[in-house]
C-alpha cells in the first residue's frame, strides 16, 4: 500500500519537476504552447467544478472570463491599479455575477439543456452590453498600456514568468478541486450530479450547493481573464465574452473526461497540441486543418464517449 | 417613432420572423424528439443555400423550384448523419452530444470553405427587384414568398404530426421514448426520420433565404443562436410554437433596432430568452416538462 | 500498482504529442542559400478567410514579380520566400504562429495581420525579437502609437481613412455645386466600424456637416430594414458607411427595398471594395461612391496600374482590390529596403525600412502616394481613391490625378433608375 502510494506520488513528482524546469530547455514558441496548455487546463478545471462535478452544464463561462479580464484591465487603464490587485477585484465581480446567475437559474429550477442555453445567453448579453459601452472601450476594446518589464504590474519581459504563473494556476486549481472533491461540499456536488432528487431526500440543499458551485467556478475563471488580458495586452468583447471562449474552455474537459480531476489537464495537453499539429501537417492554405480538427472531435465522441482519461482507465481495469 | 416607422418595423418583424420560424421548425424537431442540442443545424442551412446557389447558377433553375431537390436530398443527408453519427451517442452524456455537434459544425463549415471558397455568393432572379408597397410600407416579394412558405411548411408538419401514424409515433417518442418502444414503435427509425425532417427543414429554409440573402461558409452560425431562442420560446417540439416564437423574436429584433439600436437588438432577444427560460421553461405554449 | 500504468499511459500520450511537436519543429528544412524568408500572418481559414486570402495573394504576386526580375540584386539575386501562417482570426494563434515564424523559420521580416486584434499581440512578439513587422493594412490607430521600433505601417489608419470621406464630400460639393449639409452614419460594430464612426461624428462639424443620426449594427444581422426606415425619416443628404461584404449586400438590397434615397452613400472600402460585392449587388450597386484605399481603375503614371492589374488577373481570381494592393505595395517596400540593406539581418533591415523613400511615379508600387515613414513607423499621408460604380464598373473619380471619369452626383433615386 505504502509503496504504491509512493510510486503514485513519484510519477506526479516527476511530471511536476519536468514541467518546472522545462521552460529553460524549450524555445519561446513551445513556451507559448505550454502556457496555453496550462491556461486552458486551468479554465477547464474551473468549468469542471460547475459542469463536471456538479453536473450543471455551462455554455457561458466566457461571462466570468470576460468580467475578470475587463475589471482588471479597466482598473489598470483608468486608475493605474496593478492587475495583481485588479484580478482579485475582478474575481469578486465575477463571483457576484456568478452567484446572481446561479441564484436566478436555480431558483427557477433550470436544468440540463435549459441551464446550458441560459448561461450561453447570459454571456451573450454581457458581450453585447460591453460592445455598446464606450467607457469600456466599446468595440475598440482596451489596449493595456505597455510598461516594459514591470512585474508589479503583471508585465514581464519574457514568457517564463507567464509560464510559471499559468503553471501555478493550473496546479492550484487542481489542488482546489482535489480538496473540494474530498470535502463535504464535494460529496454534495457529486450527489447532486448523480441524482438531485435523492440528494435532496438525504437533506442536501441542492439549490444552495449548485449556486455555490457556480460562484466558485465564476470566481476562479475570472483570474484566467486577467491572465489573458495581461498576456495579450489587448482585449475586446468578442475575444473575451464570445461563445468560442466558452467552447474552447469546455472542450478540454469533455475531451479529457468530465468530472475527473485529470480530465481537464489531459484534455488540454491533447487539444492545444492537436490544433498546432493539424495546422502543421495540413498547412495554412484552405482550412483542411480545421476540418481535421472537427473530424477528430467527432471521432472522440464516437469512440471515447466518456473522454480520453476514463477511456484509458476503463481499458486498464479490463486488462489488469 | 412615427406611424410610418411603426408599420414598417411591424411588417419587417413579421416577415423576418417567418425566416426565424422556418429555421427553428427543424431545430425544434431535433431538440424535441432526440433531445440533442444541435449546433450543426445552421450548417445544414448553409449547405442548403449552397445547393440552391449551384442549381440556380449551373442549371438556371428557379430558386423556389430547387426545393424539390434540396428537401429530399437533405432528408437523406439527415438520415445518414443520424444513423452514423448521432445514433451512437444518443445515450451518452449531454457534453458528448454537444461536442459531437460542435465537431460537425467545424467540419461542415470548413468543408464548405474548401469546396466553394471563402467568398460571398448571391443569386439574382426575376423576383429580386419586385418590391411591394402598401401605403408607406415596403417589402421585397421574396420576403413575402419566404413567409408564405414558412406558414405552409409549419402547418403541413403540424398536420403531419397530428394526423398520420408516423407523426403520432414521432410525438410519442418525443414525449416518452421508452414507453413508445414498449408499445411497439421502432424508435430508431422514428429518430432517423425526425432528424431527416429537421435537416430538410433547415435546408429548405436555406433555399428560401437564398434569393434574399447571400451565402458564405460561415453563415450558419448567424442563424443558429436565434433559432435556439425561438425553439425555447415556442416550446421544444412545438411547431406552432416555433412559428409564433419566430414572429415574436422577429418583432422584438425589429422594434429593438428602432427603439434601441441595431447593435443592441440581440440584447432584447437574449433577455426575452432568459426570461422565458426562467419563467416558462416549457415555452409559451408548453404544457408539461419532460 | 493498479493505477500506475494508466497514469503512465495517459501521460505518455500527451508526452508523445509534445515530443511529436518538438520533432516537427526541429526538422524544418534547412534554409537554401540566397533566400530571404518572409513570414505572413493572416486569417486564411475561418470566417475572415476571404480577406486573408486576398492579402496573401497580393504578397505572393509581388514576390513572384520580384523573383522573376532577378530577386534582390544587392544580395546576389537572392529570392524572397514567403511562409504563410494562419491566424484563424484568433490572437493566441496569431501569436504562436508569429513566434514560430520568427524563432523556427527564422524569417527576416513579418507582414500581416489585417485584423487589429491580431496585429496588436503579433507586433509585440516581433518587437521583442527585434524583427521588422510591416503592416500593410490594419486600421486601429494605436498600432503605430505604442513607440515600437520595429513596426511599420504602409497603409491607412482609421482616422486618416475616415477624414478622407469628408474630403470626398467637399470635393463633390465643389465640383457639382450641390453641397451636402447633413450626414447619417451607418456602421458595423467591430473595431474598424466603431472607431471610424466615432471619427466621423467628431470631425463632421469641421467640414460644415451635421450628423443627424448614427446607427450601429452587428454584421451578422439578418434584417436591417427597421434601421433603414428610421434613417429614412431623418432625410440625410449623405450616408457614411462601414460594412463588410455580407452586410454591404444586405444593406444595398434593403435600401432599395425601403426606397431609401439620398444624394450619395459613401461607404468606406471594406465590403464595398470587394469585387464580389459589385457582382452580387448588380444593378442595385449602380452609382454607389466608395471611399477606397485603392482601386485598380485609378490612373497611375502611364499604364502601370492597368498593366499590373491585367497581369494579376491571369493568375488570380478577381481584380487587384485594396487588400491585394496594400499587400502588394508593402512587399515592394520590403524589396526596396532589402536592396538598400543588402542583408537579411533584422537590425539592418529595420534601419533600411525606416529610411524608405519611394516615389510612386518611378516604382512598381500602385498606390498613388510616396512611401516614407515618420518616427512612429507610419506613412504620414496615405491617400485614397474615390470610385463610383458606373454601368456596372467601378471607376475612379477622385482625386483628380487618378480620376478616369466624372462623378454622377447627386445619385439618382431608385425610381429615376427604373428600379421601383
Amino acid at each position: 500500500m505504502l509503496q504504491e502510494a509512493v510510486k503514485r506520488h513519484l510519477i506526479w513528482i516527476a511530471i511536476f519537476l519536468i514541467l518546472l524546469i522545462l521552460p529553460f530547455f524549450i524555445g519561446t514558441y513551445l513556451q507559448h504552447i505550454m502556457i496555453f496548455i496550462f491556461f486552458y487546463a486551468y479554465l477547464s478545471q474551473c468549468w469542471n467544478i460547475l459542469s463536471g462535478y456538479t453536473g450543471q452544464f455551462s455554455l457561458g463561462n466566457a461571462a466570468f472570463f470576460g468580467l475578470g479580464a475587463y475589471t482588471s484591465s479597466v482598473l489598470f487603464y483608468y486608475f493605474n491599479l496593478s492587475p495583481w490587485i485588479g484580478m482579485f477585484i475582478g474575481a469578486f465581480v465575477a463571483l457576484a455575477i456568478g452567484l446572481f446567475i446561479g441564484y436566478v437559474s436555480f431558483h427557477f429550477g433550470l436544468k440540463e439543456a435549459f441551464f446550458a442555453l441560459a448561461t450561453l445567453a447570459f454571456a451573450e448579453i454581457l458581450r453585447i452590453m460591453f460592445l455598446n459601452m464606450p467607457v469600456m472601450g466599446g468595440a475598440q476594446g482596451i489596449l493595456i498600456p505597455l510598461k516594459g518589464d514591470a512585474p508589479l504590474l503583471f508585465q514581464f519581459d519574457g514568457k517564463i514568468p507567464f509560464y510559471y504563473i499559468s503553471f501555478i494556476m493550473m496546479v492550484s486549481s487542481t489542488i482546489i478541486v482535489y480538496i473540494i472533491e474530498r470535502s463535504k461540499i464535494g460529496y454534495y456536488f457529486k450527489a447532486i450530479h448523480q441524482n438531485e432528487e435523492s440528494a435532496e431526500a438525504l437533506g442536501v440543499n441542492a439549490r444552495k450547493y449548485k449556486i455555490y458551485a457556480t460562484g466558485i467556478s465564476a470566481f476562479l475563471t475570472a483570474f484566467g481573464g486577467t491572465f489573458y488580458a495581461q498576456y495579450f495586452m489587448y482585449i475586446d468583447p468578442n475575444l473575451t465574452f464570445g461563445p468560442s471562449v466558452s467552447f474552447d474552455i469546455m472542450l478540454r474537459s469533455i475531451i479529457g473526461g468530465v468530472g475527473t480531476l485529470a480530465g481537464p489537464i489531459i484534455g488540454s495537453f491533447i487539444l492545444t497540441p492537436l490544433g498546432e499539429i493539424t495546422r502543421e501537417i495540413f498547412g495554412a492554405t484552405s482550412g483542411i486543418h480545421m476540418m481535421a480538427y472537427g473530424a477528430i472531435l467527432i471521432l472522440v465522441c464516437l469512440f471515447m464517449p466518456r473522454g480520453v482519461y476514463p477511456w484509458f482507465r476503463q481499458r486498464f481495469s479490463k486488462s489488469s | 417613432m412615427n406611424w410610418e416607422i411603426f408599420f414598417q418595423a411591424l411588417t419587417s418583424g413579421i416577415l423576418t420572423g417567418g425566416l426565424f420560424a422556418l429555421v427553428a421548425v427543424g431545430l425544434t424537431m431535433i431538440l424535441g424528439v432526440l433531445k440533442i442540442i444541435n449546433f450543426a443545424h445552421g450548417e445544414f442551412l448553409m449547405l442548403g443555400m449552397y445547393m440552391t446557389y449551384w442549381l440556380c447558377t449551373l442549371f438556371n433553375m428557379d430558386p423556389y423550384l430547387t426545393l424539390i431537390i434540396t428537401i429530399p436530398a437533405f432528408f437523406f443527408f439527415g438520415v445518414i448523419i443520424q444513423r452514423w453519427l448521432i445514433n451512437p451517442i444518443l445515450d451518452a452524456p449531454m457534453e458528448i452530444q454537444i461536442l459531437l455537434t460542435l465537431g460537425l459544425f467545424i467540419f461542415l463549415a470548413n468543408l464548405a470553405q474548401l469546396l466553394f471558397g471563402p467568398h460571398v455568393r448571391s443569386i439574382e432572379t426575376a423576383y429580386t427587384f419586385k418590391i411591394l408597397t402598401i401605403g408607406s410600407v415596403n417589402f421585397a416579394s421574396t420576403r413575402l414568398i419566404m413567409f408564405i412558405f414558412a406558414i405552409i411548411f409549419t402547418t403541413a408538419l403540424y398536420i403531419f404530426l397530428k394526423k398520420t401514424d408516423l407523426g403520432k409515433a414521432i410525438r410519442a417518442c418525443s414525449e416518452e421514448s421508452y414507453g413508445a418502444m414498449l408499445v411497439g414503435i421502432n424508435v430508431k427509425r422514428v429518430y432517423m426520420i425526425a432528424f431527416g425532417i429537421g435537416t430538410a427543414c433547415a435546408a429548405a429554409a436555406g433555399s428560401l433565404a437564398m434569393p434574399i440573402y447571400y451565402v458564405n461558409p460561415h453563415i450558419g452560425a448567424t442563424f443558429v443562436m436565434t433559432a435556439f431562442v425561438v425553439v425555447v420560446l415556442g416550446g421544444m417540439g412545438n411547431f406552432m410554437g416555433a412559428l409564433v416564437g419566430g414572429f415574436i423574436i422577429g418583432l422584438a429584433e425589429s422594434f429593438g433596432a428602432v427603439i434601441l439600436s441595431a447593435s443592441l437588438k440581440q440584447l432584447v432577444t437574449f433577455t426575452i430568452f432568459v426570461l422565458i427560460l426562467l419563467l416558462r421553461p416549457t415555452g409559451l405554449f408548453g404544457t408539461k416538462r419532460s | 500498482m493498479k493505477r500506475y500504468p494508466l497514469l503512465k499511459m495517459s501521460f505518455t500520450l500527451s508526452l508523445v504529442l509534445i515530443i511529436g511537436l518538438c520533432f516537427i519543429f526541429t526538422s524544418s528544412a534547412f534554409a537554401a542559400p540566397k533566400e530571404v524568408k518572409v513570414g505572413l500572418i493572416y486569417p486564411v481559414s475561418g470566417p475572415l478567410a476571404s480577406v486573408g486570402k486576398r492579402c496573401v495573394n497580393g504578397h505572393e504576386y509581388a514576390v513572384k514579380l520580384i523573383n522573376e526580375q532577378g530577386g534582390i540584386k544587392s544580395m546576389g539575386g537572392a529570392k524572397i520566400k514567403l511562409i504563410v501562417a494562419d491566424s484563424e482570426g484568433k490572437p493566441e494563434i496569431g501569436m504562436s504562429e508569429t513566434e514560430k515564424l520568427i524563432t523556427r523559420e527564422n524569417v527576416a521580416v513579418v507582414m500581416g495581420a489585417w485584423q487589429s486584434a491580431v496585429t496588436f499581440p503579433t507586433t509585440q512578439v516581433a518587437e521583442k525579437y527585434k524583427t521588422p513587422y510591416i503592416v500593410p493594412l490594419a486600421v486601429a490607430d494605436a498600432i503605430t502609437e505604442r513607440g515600437f521600433k520595429y513596426t511599420f505601417r504602409t497603409g491607412m489608419t482609421a482616422t486618416i481613412n475616415a477624414n478622407l470621406a469628408f474630403d470626398i464630400i467637399k470635393w463633390l460639393g465643389e465640383k457639382t455645386g450641390k453641397k451636402a449639409k447633413t450626414v447619417a452614419i451607418l456602421n458595423e460594430d467591430s473595431l474598424w466600424g466603431d472607431s471610424t464612426a466615432k471619427t466621423w461624428e467628431k470631425n463632421a462639424g469641421n467640414y460644415g456637416l451635421k450628423v443627424v443620426g448614427k446607427f450601429m449594427y452587428n454584421k451578422a444581422a439578418t434584417d436591417l430594414s427597421p434601421t433603414i426606415t428610421k434613417m429614412k425619416s431623418l432625410k440625410p443628404d449623405i450616408v457614411l458607411q462601414c460594412a463588410y461584404t455580407t452586410d454591404a449586400i444586405l444593406i444595398t438590397k434593403q435600401m432599395h427595398e425601403m426606397d431609401f434615397n439620398c444624394m450619395a452613400r459613401i461607404p468606406s472600402g471594406g465590403g464595398y471594395a470587394d469585387p464580389k460585392f459589385v457582382k452580387a449587388a448588380g444593378k442595385l450597386g449602380e452609382n454607389l461612391i466608395v471611399n477606397m484605399i485603392f482601386h485598380p481603375s485609378a490612373k497611375g503614371p502611364g499604364t502601370k496600374v492597368q498593366d499590373t492589374n491585367a497581369d494579376y488577373q491571369k493568375s488570380y481570381e478577381g481584380e487587384m482590390d485594396e487588400y491585394v494592393t496594400t499587400a502588394f505595395d508593402a512587399t515592394w517596400v520590403l524589396k526596396d529596403a532589402l536592396e538598400r540593406a543588402a542583408s537579411a539581418d533584422r537590425k539592418k533591415l529595420r534601419d533600411a525600412i525606416s529610411k524608405t523613400n519611394i516615389n510612386t511615379n518611378n516604382s512598381p508600387v500602385l498606390e498613388a502616394y510616396d512611401f516614407k515613414f515618420n518616427e512612429k513607423g507610419q506613412v504620414p499621408n496615405p491617400t485614397g481613391v474615390a470610385a463610383q460604380i458606373q454601368n456596372g464598373k467601378m471607376l475612379a473619380i477622385h482625386p483628380d490625378n487618378v480620376a478616369v471619369t466624372k462623378p454622377v452626383y447627386p445619385v439618382p433615386t431608385w425610381k429615376d433608375r427604373g428600379l421601383r
